[in-house]
């Protein structure tokens, strides 16, 4: 099963959201309705510029379409404060045409808490022209710019795309009028402290071609009456997902043949499997089958210009419980605005002087409103909390605005996706601190370092407490690198702290879309070490140590009690959520505070989890994915989706788990007896696998290779299909009368072999050149030559077995018995080769997706399309076969970038100590539709025994050594509990292992009662205690004094 | 915390010790179960051939499988008594709605020993494993009656020596995934299509073997077997 990397959906009582609505069961069939050319074969003229390898996981974000659209965008990105460099930084490595940055101001410290690529001996020179060279290394692809001149109206006409940050609100205005006039698209983006704001205006007709990002859905259809309207009613194997308004077409419908190609129409949605159509009473009668697909249909959209705008704003929500302070910050920002223009200068922090006149501004500002932007009441302290922190320059504001603006510049240049309609307000108000105990005017004071713009808001106090924090980071990934830049600009671990940085993987080519501290010159370096390197550069301070270890029970010895104990929190920066659930178990245990999070495409969620006060990541999880059943892999496929799976098992059957079972029979000397004991008839089906391996399927030369291909082509696609054919042919019905080949359950044929078929080549290429690396045999590419080969092969011809029950059950028979005398098995171990004789080394072949020259996608594509087409299932080309194949998550520096905004505001919390869960947030986003909601967290669950309340947080602390010095037996464990808590345990567990029950064997009992507990532990479990354990933990199932079941926390057993 | 850890979280856990306990203490009619006490997560039980099935008087051995993911993911079942059964492919593995599409958290662990004892009544031709058990079933029940009836009497009446009764080693075949992720596995294949791994786990690292193996066919057992296959060939 593969794991979300997403890390929680969104969880809301009641009603599914558009959040959610991306889980799409394995049965409901994805279609892409853009047509895919018959090999299978990616690539054509139009989309070679697009560096695939590079732009991988952004392209299943944003299609070939989209990116070929923001190729033609150039984009101004003016001031190049923390803000500025957030947006470029993001829309660089999207792969924009070109960028210009543009800034007249020279750097001041308050820029270094967010600007990570202005260093303290940048102070005073132009920040654009010293951020250009490195944001230009991001991607060779796009050409930057610094300008430093003024911005005319002549000079914008250059762009498609620009951006203001840290303007004037009369620059906003005029060169908003403008760029609307002009048809040039506009971003404000501003942060003020903790506050941010976003506008855009992308014109009076803007085109949206996809509001949502989701795939195309599409459904099997079971009816479709005559009626007006006419009603669809799908297959109950999955809902169709449909939403009112939404648009299908039709294909295979059997009778009412009118809708097979259709216009694209209108439904509305019935139910979860019923929809009504047009009108269907002219139609002919609906007989079978039939599959529904959406169509996307572009939207189009209309923007005020800014001055029209800031009069009758409209705003988009990102937090429902704030569900009036956009309107607040509406004025309070242009509040901002008149104070600056007055004073020429911020207001200064937690100043109470500038708080009130900001106060009365914002008073002028509002009363001279005459549109709906005028509030009804000011939030006076609100607008005093946005005066004391305006002059604030926040890393993880900048990260969130700034990659939620970078998102905004890719939908103006593409038309992916729903924009921000027009106005975006922000504030993370719940960082300060939680009493009334707010930072002195004296503490926020600048002091001329590189943290100013942070001490400003928070005060030095915060300042000391994040340099000597202790923090463990998983993964320097996407999540991970972003996570680093904000550690260094927020200054964690810059005293007598430390941040451990782990990962295990190398740097590839599709990593450095995103990964922004990774440069091509790194592919194939560790993350770890150079993710360390290059945030040292950003902020020389920050004590950082990169290691190369996988999380796991393996690495338990180094990351032990010492280790976890010392640290004040972790972050997860994973990938999957095995690993996850491992991390967040041990944070349970060693009760730190755990910072989690994830992203799929332009959906990201943040989780915090804090020690005796929320529950933790495995309190709640998400449905897993759906599996594909093995019958509808094995005989039953009725989408691209199964048929990939088959192909993926396919591959991993011949290319790996063959050659691994026929090294284990060479090497291994404890092989043959561990096979022999495997149940029912595997032995003899892994002894065949080896048998074959070595004997019968070897080969000498390219040409057996080629041969081999050849008539593994023809038992997949021809042979067994016609004995599935054979068995159940196309006329059969079932018990109930109903044609058996129906409803999900495709009729499939039998192909006929061509050499002038180029899928057909395509797979005996592919399949050829594995066969021959696994045997270390030298492969080609010479088509023709192949061509010639195949002409001599000979393939057996294949009669379906029929009427041969004799045969058939023979064989069942013998393949069936298990035990050592049968005859099958005692035939084959004489057959097989001695070690000695055989004088191959066999390859197995990991499977690598990403690699265009290794054969594996070939022929994973090549096998997938060929099924389908067994199965008239329409094929899919390299792009989407990867993605379904290799389980790629989709991935956009955008989305990751605002993320971990939030993850860090949730950091800066914990290390000041917020006890209040209203204090947190969890965190949820969707940037295409685009969508923000935030959630208090779940508090941890009370649990109750006699009279003692408990959450996951609690335990029982029982030392196994005793004062004799000798340890616990398990009677005296069982003892101390009636003793101590009068509780009768009834079960009793390590891990998986049960070490004690009620209903056990009562000999086992006797033996066993005596034993001390780590004996009993390493006994049951098999397993040895490795030196540095020095607590077990034990569950147990328990009965109170009136025998009644209890649930009572874990047992923390000490036995060092 | 140890190195011993699993991926099921606590709270899981402990709801399958206590599915487990109900279980041994109660088991549902015809079915037995062996708990495994070094790994709870993989549970050995035998079904009894239901009445007026072909399966009548056969002992069945199956092994219950629960993944990482229990209870959101159903366990997988593996027939380790060789039957003739539409749903039931050549390796054991069972193919039942229950068990993939219907599937709620909630039904639990005796709903899926029901359920799989249910299939035995009532086999599902329309989602065949056994295509050839499929089509008989369809077209010649007859036939179809007389080819389990023989694979039940080789093979889940062999008594202890055969391939029914007591539960073997249950580190065979293959595991639920036990260790935090290892990102490289993410896009591997799905397990049920994989032919059962060798040892224990991918490392190949063997565990010590319980002792009963069933390597020890008395004399009456064998030559039963020689003249069921006599019989069979007859046929």
């Amino acid at each position: 099963m593969s794991s979300s990397p997403l890390s929680k959906k969104r969880r809301l009582s009641g009603t599914e959201t558009k959040t959610g609505s991306h889980c799409s069961s394995s049965n409901s069939v994805r279609t892409d309705l853009s047509h895919t050319p018959a090999n299978g074969m990616a690539k054509n003229g139009n989309d070679a510029e697009i560096d695939e390898g590079l732009y991988s996981r952004q392209l299943y974000v944003l299609g070939h379409d989209a990116m070929k659209r923001m190729q033609n965008s150039n984009v101004l990105i003016s001031g190049m404060r923390g803000l500025g460099v957030e947006i470029a930084k993001n829309v660089i490595l999207g792969g924009v045409r070109s960028v210009t940055v543009h800034d007249q101001g020279a750097a001041e410290w308050r820029d270094l808490s967010s600007q990570f690529y202005l260093r303290e001996e940048d102070l005073g020179k132009n920040r654009a022209e010293v951020s250009q060279p490195r944001l230009a290394e991001l991607n060779n692809y796009v050409p930057v710019t610094a300008y430093t001149g003024a911005l005319t109206e002549d000079y914008l006409t250059k762009f498609q795309v620009v951006v203001l940050t840290n303007s004037t609100v009369e620059e906003q205005k005029h060169l908003g009028e403008f760029c609307h006039n002009k048809g040039i698209k506009l971003i404000v983006a501003d942060t003020r402290g903790l506050f941010g704001q976003l506008f855009c205006d992308f014109g009076e007709e803007m085109i949206v071609y996809d509001t949502n990002g989701e795939q195309p859905l599409s459904a099997m259809i079971s009816m479709i009456t005559k009626d007006n309207p006419g009603v669809v009613t799908c297959l109950d194997e999955a809902r169709h997902g449909f939403e009112n308004g939404d648009h299908v077409t039709f294909t295979e419908v059997q009778g009412m043949t009118e809708l097979n190609g259709c216009q694209p129409v209108e439904i509305k949605v019935l139910g979860p499997y019923t929809f009504s159509i047009c009108d269907t009473t002219g139609f002919s009668d609906y007989v079978r089958g039939g599959i529904v697909s959406q169509v996307k249909m572009p939207k189009k959209i209309s923007f005020k210009s800014i001055c029209s705008s800031l009069a009758e704003p409209e705003f988009l929500l990102t937090d429902f419980a704030k569900f009036d302070r956009p309107g607040q910050m509406h004025i309070g920002f242009q509040a901002i605005h008149a104070f600056q223009k007055k004073h020429n200068r911020l207001p200064a922090p937690w100043n109470q002087a500038d708080g009130d006149e900001l106060l009365t501004l914002a008073k002028e500002v509002n009363s001279a409103q005459t549109g709906s932007a005028k509030v009804e009441q000011l939030d006076e302290a609100l607008i005093a909390k946005m005066s004391y922190v305006a002059a604030g320059d926040l890393s993880p504001v900048n990260a969130f605005i700034g990659g939620v603006a970078a998102q905004e510049v890719m939908k103006a240049s593409t038309g992916k996706f729903m924009p921000v309609m027009q106005w975006l307000y922000f504030d993370a108000l719940e960082c300060l601190p939680e009493e009334e105990a707010m930072p002195t005017e004296a503490e926020c004071k600048p002091r001329s370092c590189r943290y100013d713009g942070q001490i400003a808001v928070f005060g030095t106090k915060l300042q000391d407490m994040l340099a000597n924090q202790r923090y463990f980071l998983v993964g320097a990934g996407a999540i991970g690198c972003e996570l680093l830049k904000n550690f260094a600009m927020i200054g964690l671990a810059s005293g007598t702290g430390e941040v451990i940085v782990t990962d295990m993987d190398t740097i590839e080519k599709s990593n450095l879309n995103r990964q922004f501290l990774f440069r091509p010159s790194d592919v194939t370096k560790m993350k770890s070490d150079t993710a360390a390197a290059a945030v040292k550069q950003m902020n020389p301070s920050i004590n950082i140590t990169g290691h190369q270890n996988r999380v796991g029970p393996e690495t338990e010895r180094v990351y032990d009690d010492d280790f976890f104990e010392s640290l004040d929190g972790v972050a997860n920066a994973l990938d999957n959520v095995d690993a996850r659930m491992y991390m967040d178990r041990r944070c349970v245990y060693y009760r730190k505070p755990l910072l989690e999070s994830g992203t799929l495409g332009t959906k990201g969620n943040v989780q915090v989890v804090i020690p005796f006060l929320t529950e933790s990541y495995s309190s709640s999880q998400d449905p897993p994915e759906k599996s594909i059943p093995i019958c509808t892999l094995k005989n039953f496929p009725n989408a691209i989706e199964h048929t990939l799976q088959w192909a993926r098992d396919e591959f991993e059957g011949l290319f790996k788990q063959s050659p691994e079972n026929a090294m284990q029979y060479l090497t291994d000397t404890k092989f043959m007896e561990r096979t022999l004991k495997l149940p029912g008839a595997q032995p003899v089906e892994v002894l065949d696998v080896v048998y074959k391996t070595l004997v019968t399927d070897c080969p000498h030369s390219w040409a057996d290779c080629v041969a081999w291909a050849r008539n593994h082509w023809q038992c997949q696609y021809s042979n067994n299909i016609r004995q599935l054919l054979h068995n159940f042919p196309p006329n059969q019905l079932t018990s109930s009368g109903a044609p058996f080949w129906s409803g999900p359950k495709r009729c499939p044929h039998p192909l006929e072999f061509s050499t002038s078929n180029d899928l057909h080549m395509d797979y005996i290429m592919a399949g050829a050149n594995l066969f021959a690396q696994m045997y270390g045999l030298p492969g080609s590419t010479d088509r023709a030559g192949v061509v010639k080969i195949l002409q001599e092969v000979s393939v057996p011809t294949f009669t379906p077995r029929s009427g041969v029950k004799i045969h058939v059950s023979d064989q069942e028979l013998q393949n069936s018995n298990s035990s050592v005398d049968d005859s099958k098995l005692e035939e084959l171990k004489s057959q097989l080769p001695s070690a000695e004789s055989f004088q191959y080394k066999l390859n197995p072949i990991d499977f690598e997706k990403d690699d265009d020259t290794n054969f594996h996608m070939d022929f994973i594509v090549a096998s997938s399309n060929l099924r389908a087409e067994n199965y008239d299932i329409p094929p899919a080309d390299r792009h989407k076969s990867k993605l379904i194949a290799g389980k790629i998550i989709p991935a956009i520096a955008t989305t990751t970038a605002a993320v971990v905004g939030l993850v860090c505001l949730e950091l800066i919390k914990i290390v000041q100590g917020h006890k209040k869960l209203e204090s947190y947030k969890n965190g949820f986003m969707n940037l295409a539709l685009p969508f923000f909601a935030f959630s208090e967290p779940i508090a941890a669950p009370k649990h109750k025994y006699y009279e003692i309340d408990w959450t996951l947080w609690d335990r029982f602390e029982v030392t196994g050594l005793q004062s004799n010095g000798e340890e616990m037996t398990l009677q005296q464990f069982l003892d101390y509990f009636k003793n101590e808590h009068k509780l009768e345990i009834t079960m009793l567990s390590q891990g998986v292992s049960m070490l004690y029950s009620f209903f056990m064997p009562a000999a086992k009992l006797k033996e066993r009662l005596d034993l001390p507990m780590t004996e009993i532990v390493t006994k049951v479990s098999k397993k040895k205690l490795g030196k540095h354990v020095k607590a077990l933990v034990f569950e147990l199932c328990c009965n109170d004094l009136s025998d009644e079941d209890v649930e009572v926390p874990y047992v923390r057993y000490t036995i060092r | 915390m140890n190195s011993n850890v699993e991926n099921l979280p606590p709270h899981v856990l402990r709801l399958v010790y206590k599915e487990v306990s109900a279980l041994a203490a109660d088991p549902p009619e015809g079915i037995k179960i062996y708990p495994s006490e070094e790994d709870i997560t993989e549970l050995h039980t035998s079904i009894e051939g239901p009445e007026g099935t072909p399966f009548t008087g056969g002992i069945f051995r199956m092994r219950l499988v629960l993944g990482k993911d229990f209870p959101a993911v159903p366990p997988k079942g593996y027939f380790l008594t060789k039957i003739f059964h539409p749903n039931v492919g050549h390796k054991g593995e069972i193919c039942v709605n229950v068990l993939k599409r219907d599937w709620k958290a909630e039904l639990g662990l005796r709903h899926v020993l029901l359920t799989i004892k249910c299939l035995l009544i009532h086999p599902n031709p329309e989602s065949a494993l056994n295509e050839e058990a499929g089509r008989l079933l369809l077209e010649d029940y007859a036939e179809y009656e007389s080819r389990a009836r023989l694979l039940t009497e080789i093979h889940a009446m062999g008594g202890p020596g055969g391939t029914s009764g007591a539960p073997q080693d249950p580190s065979d075949g293959p595991q639920p995934k036990k260790h935090a992720g290892d990102p490289a596995k993410r896009a591997g294949p799905s397990a049920a299509a994989v032919p059962a791994a060798l040892g224990n786990g991918a490392n190949g690292a063997s565990t010590t073997s319980s002792s009963s193996s069933s390597s020890s066919v008395s004399n009456v057992a064998g030559k039963k077997k020689a003249d069921k296959k006599r019989a069979l060939r007859r046929l």
